[in-house]
């Protein structure tokens, strides 16, 4: 027997969750949750997606989470404030070192909310403290 | 571990070989179906589940390929080792004598 197709309102909840996810892993979960309200009775479709929903900022942090390395640590973690913050140009910048780097080259600032390196960051005098 | 961590990982080991998609996750695991999928990525992220899309014909099913997750190897043997450490016994219960009544 054919599963009866989804309700559409359902499928665009689910579609709108996927969208709060890192770009790389929108089509995918899209793709998932939509698969997923093949055969649910409507009343169900409904609450299956509204907790989808609810919970897409969960797994944009455990999908961050997979994908981070040592010095996005911090923006795994990102909640709806930091994310918003961050979208407004509020970022939180810290000052790092390249140690395959010289020179002024070699600091440099990421946000420790979301990891964006700061563009035409020029470094601190000699003697100041860097972090990293 | 949280007590959702595990419940997802209890519902794998009931049968590691076997596959689940989300929804079914979430009713073996008996947890919200919203809860399951971030467990799942942390636990993929972690190298304990592997996922695949179904290898259906879509069209003769009337329906998209669901993403099914199983346990790699070596996440049998390390989500039992995580279990067995997250268990902890609840403490027994102090009985004490009932006060006398005068």
């Amino acid at each position: 027997m054919t599963p009866v197709r989804p309700d559409p309102w359902c499928c665009r909840v689910v579609e709108l969750a996927a969208r709060i996810l890192p770009v790389e892993h929108r089509h995918r979960y899209a793709l998932e949750f939509t698969a997923e309200l093949y055969g649910m009775p409507r009343r169900r479709q409904v609450r299956h997606s509204l907790q989808v929903l609810s919970r897409a900022w969960a797994l944009r942090a455990a999908v961050a989470e997979a994908a981070s390395v040592p010095i996005e640590e911090n923006a795994m973690t990102q909640t709806l404030r930091s994310w918003l913050l961050c979208h407004a140009g509020r970022h939180r910048w810290d000052l790092h070192r390249n140690p395959e780097a010289g020179g002024k080259d070699a600091v440099f600032q990421l946000c420790v909310r979301c990891g964006r390196e700061r563009q035409g960051y020029e470094p601190p005098p000699p003697g100041a403290v860097i972090g990293g | 571990m949280t007590i959702p961590t595990q419940s997802v990982l209890r519902a794998f080991l009931e049968d590691p070989a076997q596959e689940l998609y989300g929804v079914e996750v979430g009713a073996v695991a008996r947890l919200p179906s919203g809860t399951v999928h971030p467990i799942l990525a942390r636990l993929e992220g972690l190298g304990w589940l592997e996922s695949r899309w179904e290898d259906i014909d879509t069209r003769a099913e009337g329906r998209p390929a669901r993403r099914y997750y199983r346990l790699t190897t070596a996440g049998v043997e390390d989500a039992r080792a995580a279990l067995a450490r997250a268990y902890r016994p609840s403490r027994a219960p102090r009985f004490r004598p009932a006060a006398e009544q005068t």
